[in-house]
């Protein structure tokens, strides 16, 4: 038992890491992106400015909304601290409460109940962005399941940690390549990127994620934009540890993720929201190529 | 074990609570449903009894010429039909009362007399005893279907249902032939004894198989389904979709496990890609349909692949070298079918809530249902989350176990083939469970959220105790049986285990539910509930601490005042996904003008969309057409005259008699 | 035995061309009392017990008495009705079944070569055809009724001659049968006669489809 509070401890840490750095990850994404497009660009710390801010400020609810609307952004969070703390641990310890299915599902749960919350505010807009949500995670889904079989086949291991690569080891091969190339293109789908969503645009035609959010002000936004934001640094974390085949540190590993991530969002425009079906559709046949290349 | 007698006794009685005169109406309701309640829960008590742990078999014995045997495997689906049986009937001491003065004390003696058939079925050991339960169960199945006769829509699907089951059942009857007449007797424990040749397996695995997924609405079978389940009151539809349909998988699994013989590969890659596909097909139509009750029928369809498409997976692993695992697909099957069974039974009763409080099956003229019936609404989210398969909830334990069960498959052999055929599995899956998450989503918040979209909700009003209670004790079961799922599969391995005694035993594949330490594999849902309910509790204090700090105003409409008409209706939600998979789902639409005028403005247009059944539209009605046609070759040696006919038989006659002198 | 073969299958000619729907029946409950005798006679001949004489005095009550009793006070309903068929067609009939005994001795020869009662068997072919070939060509319901008879005792000789009495249980069986099949369609002739003021069967024909 006291193995296990000592291993939770380590838990804790790790979960507070990543915590304090997702903003900085995501002003570093800016920070990249900017510099990439000759502009100076924010400060790499303008996300915890942000966070501040909404922090500070009332938070407006509409008269239509039940209490889904307030549990939402509640859920969202924890659902992606615990996504967080499911993640090999990056200090060496084994502790886990579910394997990669789980993490899965436990990232939907909050996906579920963003989505609920975007019909709870009784506009056309919530309802759109809800709608196409549900759309790219229908085209996400058996990508991510492939890729998750890629490597628990590799590593006979359905658990993060038994799938993680060996950091030792450089491990390349035409499988190992392909998976990761397909996983980045997951990466971008599932975070509202650009080539699938734009992150940075509230116009309504265009986006996706932050539609879902157009009503929410305050605390919740910082709530739910925490969230995100972690949500793209447990992506990265774990395309670091899972596909990408460096044998680097793993914080080097991150930044490199996440300055690929500002290329590709300054090399593409956003796409068409039905051609997405034909991107993901491009990273599944990349993953079946490498399951039977494996 | 003489509690069993005592609830067949009871269900007998309840039954007989249909003839009760006129007058006590009332009573009888209240005499059917007492009786419903107590037969089930003693069936559950003793079902679970046994499991947990009784040895031997439940009871075996004959009555007339009903040969009665219940073993594992008939006990757990006796838990299934007792648990469901248990809450749907509380809840039916409420929502049957509506049916007063139409036909109720019918629906009370058909409702005991639908749990007693298929606690028959179940019990059922010999050929003969099976089918004649099976009978009764569909006969008064359909009757239930039936019950709203005066609505067009209930007639026709009752007929329809009516028709396709006993096609089903003749299925069912050949390849119980087929086996029976080389066995040399149609006692079960006989039955698969006899050696048979390779055809008649392969040729009665086919027929079983197809009676047993046309009753659990498999694709293509699956067309009576959709039309069916939603014609019934709900209590019985949660009834249909809860129990009737698990009572196909047990039926294959006795045939697979006891009356085939060895499993051959394509049996089992054959059922598992019929599931799955069934899965995903389901799931895109339940997110397509308007009608409340359609919706978790297709949603049935899409559970029922996924609980196929796992024991299909379990066969396939019979037949690799990993043939110690395919425990898990077998596993994952049952233990889906007992959360399934209590989810959608959660859902249909709510379903039922809803339809009474506002009269409607469209959830186009809902929304904002769950400030006027808050509890209803609790149990509904929690029951949508389970068939959204969402982590701490029931639906997630089976799904789990699916994809253990895929990810095995996958790797149990070197060869690229079982690779490609886990693969495909887990796209399938994938598809299905994400469009699962989205029918819910929809379902939910179309009904439950935002505002009102029609008058009718306005008058909408909580549900009575009894409605609740049912709703709640089936929500607290979705909860319970997904935070501390592990005694209950460890219960529930045992039935499948006693199957083949080399399977190896679930913790021997390393799976814990506690603490996780395994290397293979791990679901700690205790755990897991801590971790979140601790950040939860954190951020919501956080967040929500200070009161003050809330406002009310109106949503932003780029400066309109937003109406409830301008919300995203169910319709809209669904486009992205129509159009994605128009290829498969080929929604019709057209555009009229109703009005012609200016070009630019006062047009008045009608906008129409259908999604017809693909299976209907491209397998069932040229069946149709073409038998018409040849029925009008037929109609020309049919002249009405009595007289022709008898001269038909006596040249048949004659020709005989002059063939047997040649 | 035989004597009775050459009565039966004299009475069986008769039944072809009688055309009075009373003397039909007459007829037939002669025919019915023929097979009752031939009944005991083969019972005495080859059993003993209870057993031997059930079906004849089964056959006396039902199709001797019941039947023809049931069918007679039917005819009384209907105002001198008569089978309105031409000369021509009955004399068909006649031919045809002078054709069947042909037919029926060229089988049985065929068939079972050298067999005990080869009359009998061959008679009671000849009964099951002419039974047919009356409901074929005569169109009043009463007159089908004869045939149905008719064929019946063909069945029932026939059974008789092939295995020495059946077991009492089949043999009450079809007695039921005949039971049955008859009071239904009595049922249906005076149903027939309310609604088309008719029993010729013709008007039958309207409800097809």
């Amino acid at each position: 038992m006291a193995m296990h509070i000592y291993d939770l401890g380590w838990m804790l840490a790790q979960v507070l890491l990543l915590l304090c750095s997702a903003p900085l990850v995501a002003g570093i994404i800016k920070k990249v992106k900017a510099l990439l497009q000759n502009r100076i660009g924010s400060s790499i710390f303008q996300e915890y400015f942000d966070l501040y801010k909404w922090w500070q400020k009332p938070t407006i609810l509409t008269p239509y909304t039940s209490l889904v609307f307030i549990i939402a952004p509640l859920v969202y969070f924890a659902s992606v601290v615990v996504a967080a703390a499911m993640l090999p641990n990056f200090f060496g310890t084994q502790f886990s409460f579910g394997d990669v299915f789980v993490f899965i599902g436990v990232l939907t749960l909050g996906r579920f109940f963003m989505t609920l919350s975007s019909l709870d505010t009784a506009t056309a807009f919530g309802g759109m962005g809800g709608s196409r949500e549900i759309y790219i995670s229908v085209l996400a889904e058996p990508v991510i399941l492939l890729a998750v079989l890629v490597n628990a086949l590799r590593s006979g291991s359905t658990t993060l940690a038994g799938m993680a690569l060996d950091f030792q080891a450089v491990y390349l091969s035409v499988a190992s390549v392909l998976t990761c190339i397909a996983f980045f293109c997951l990466l971008l789908a599932e975070n509202g990127r650009i080539p699938v969503d734009n992150p940075d645009t509230h116009l309504e035609l265009t986006m996706i994620h932050e539609c879902m959010l157009l009503e929410y002000s305050g605390r919740l936004l910082a709530v739910i934009h925490w969230a995100s934001m972690l949500k793209t640094l447990v992506f990265l974390v774990l395309f670091s540890l899972l596909y990408l085949p460096l044998s680097l540190p793993l914080a080097v590993k991150v930044l490199l993720a996440a300055t690929a991530v500002s290329v590709m969002e300054t090399l593409k425009n956003k796409m068409r929201l039905f051609k997405v079906r034909v991107y993901l559709a491009a990273a599944g046949i990349l993953l079946l190529l490498a399951i039977v290349a494996q | 074990m003489e509690l069993i007698y005592i609830t067949l006794a009871v269900y007998g009685m309840g039954a007989a609570t249909a003839l009760f005169p006129k007058k006590m109406e009332m009573a009888a309701h209240y005499c059917a449903v007492l009786a419903a309640v107590f037969g089930s829960g003693a069936l559950l008590y003793q079902s679970a009894a046994y499991l947990m742990q009784g040895s031997g078999s439940l009871l075996s014995g004959s009555w007339a010429f009903f040969t009665f045997n219940a073993d594992r495997w008939s006990a757990v689906f006796l838990l299934i039909t007792g648990l469901a049986g248990t809450v749907t009937s509380i809840y039916a001491w409420g929502y049957a009362k509506s049916y007063l003065g139409k036909r109720l004390r019918l629906l009370g003696g058909l409702w005991n007399a639908f749990l007693l058939s298929m606690v028959l079925v179940l019990l059922a050991a010999d050929v003969f005893s099976f089918l004649l339960a099976w009978e009764l169960m569909a006969v008064v199945s359909f009757l239930l279907v039936n019950h709203e006769a005066e609505k067009k829509a209930a007639h026709n699907a009752a007929y329809q249902y009516l028709v396709m089951t006993h096609i089903g059942t003749a299925a069912i009857m050949i390849a119980f032939l087929m086996i029976g007449s080389q066995a040399g007797s149609l006692d079960f424990a006989v039955l698969g004894q006899g050696v048979l040749s390779d055809n008649v397996r392969n040729a009665a695995f086919i027929t079983a198989f197809a009676g047993f997924a046309l009753k659990a609405g498999l694709l293509p079978l699956h067309v009576w389904l959709p039309n069916a389940h939603p014609a019934a009151p709900s209590h019985v539809s949660a009834l249909m979709s809860g129990v009737m349909l698990k009572i196909a998988l047990y039926g294959f699994g006795r045939f697979v496990f006891q009356f085939l013989g060895p499993t051959e590969f394509w049996w089992g890659a054959f059922v598992l890609v019929v599931g799955l596909l069934s899965a995903v097909l389901g799931a895109l139509y339940a997110q397509m349909e308007k009608d409340i009750k359609r919706i978790l029928a297709y949603s049935s369809v899409e559970n029922m692949g996924i609980i196929f498409g796992a024991f299909g997976c379990g066969m396939v692993l019979m037949t690799t070298p990993r043939h110690d695992y395919a425990l898990i697909g077998f596993l994952a099957a049952v233990v889906h079918s007992l959360n399934h069974s209590v989810m959608k039974s959660l859902l249909f009763m709510s379903a039922g809530a809803v339809m009474h409080a506002t009269d409607s099956k469209d959830i186009e003229k809902m929304g904002g249902l769950g400030k006027l019936m808050p509890w209803t609404a609790v149990f509904t989210l929690v029951g949508s989350m389970g068939l959204s398969a969402l982590p701490l909830t029931g639906g997630f334990v089976g799904e789990w176990l699916a994809l253990q069960s895929f990810v095995t498959l996958a790797g149990s052999s070197e060869g690229q083939g079982l690779r490609l055929l886990g693969a495909l599995a887990f796209v399938l899956f994938g598809l299905a469970s994400a469009l699962a998450v989205g029918c819910f989503v929809r379902l939910y918040g179309v009904v439950f959220l935002g505002r009102n979209r029609s008058r009718l909700v306005e008058r909408a009003h909580e549900s009575d105790w009894s409605m609740r209670l049912g709703m709640g004790l089936a929500a607290i079961l979705v909860l319970l049986l997904g935070i501390v799922p592990g005694p209950v599969v460890a219960v529930l391995q045992t039935a499948v285990q006693n199957q083949q005694t080399l399977w190896r035993s679930f913790a021997d594949m390393q799976k814990v539910w506690w603490f996780g330490s395994g290397s293979y594999a791990v679901y700690a849902p205790l755990l897991l509930l801590t971790v979140l309910s601790v950040v939860l509790l954190a951020v919501a204090l956080m967040t929500c601490g200070d009161k003050s700090f809330v406002h009310r105003e109106v949503t932003w409409n780029c400066g309109t005042y937003p109406t409830a008409r301008q919300q995203y209706s169910a319709t809209g939600f669904s486009k992205p996904l129509r159009r994605a998979f128009d290829f498969l789902l080929k929604p019709k639409r057209t555009a009229t003008y109703l009005k012609k005028g200016n070009p630019y403005f006062g047009r008045q247009l009608e906008y129409k969309l259908s999604i017809p059944d693909q299976f209907t539209e491209k397998l069932y009605v040229p069946i149709q057409h073409y038998m018409v046609w040849s029925a009008s070759f037929l109609r020309r040696i049919q002249q009405g005259s009595v007289r022709l006919y008898i001269s038909y038989v006596m040249v048949a006659m004659l020709l005989v008699l002059i063939w047997g002198a040649m | 035995m035989n004597f009775l073969v050459i009565v039966l299958l004299f009475v069986v000619f008769l039944q072809t061309r009688i055309m009075d729907l009373r003397q039909a029946i007459i007829c037939l409950s002669v025919q019915s009392a023929v097979i009752a005798l031939a009944c005991f006679i083969s019972g005495i001949a080859h059993g003993e017990g209870i057993h031997i004489y059930a079906p004849g005095l089964l056959t006396i009550i039902v199709k001797v008495l019941l039947v023809p009793y049931a069918m007679l006070r039917l005819v009384s309903k209907l105002a001198d009705e008569r089978e309105l068929i031409s000369e021509i067609n009955v004399n068909y009939s006649t031919a045809a079944s002078a054709v069947f005994l042909v037919l029926s001795y060229l089988i049985v020869d065929k068939m079972l070569p050298g067999v005990e009662g080869r009359d009998i068997l061959a008679l009671s072919i000849v009964m099951i055809l002419t039974g047919l070939t009356l409901i074929v060509m005569r169109s009043r319901a009463i007159m089908q009724m004869v045939g149905l008879i008719t064929m019946e005792n063909g069945i029932y000789l026939l059974g008789m001659a092939m295995t020495e009495g059946l077991p009492l249980v089949i043999e009450m069986g079809i007695f039921l049968d005949v039971l049955i099949a008859v009071m239904v369609l009595v049922i249906l002739t005076n149903r027939l006669r309310l609604s088309f003021m008719t029993t010729d069967t013709n008007v039958l024909r309207k409800l097809k489809g």
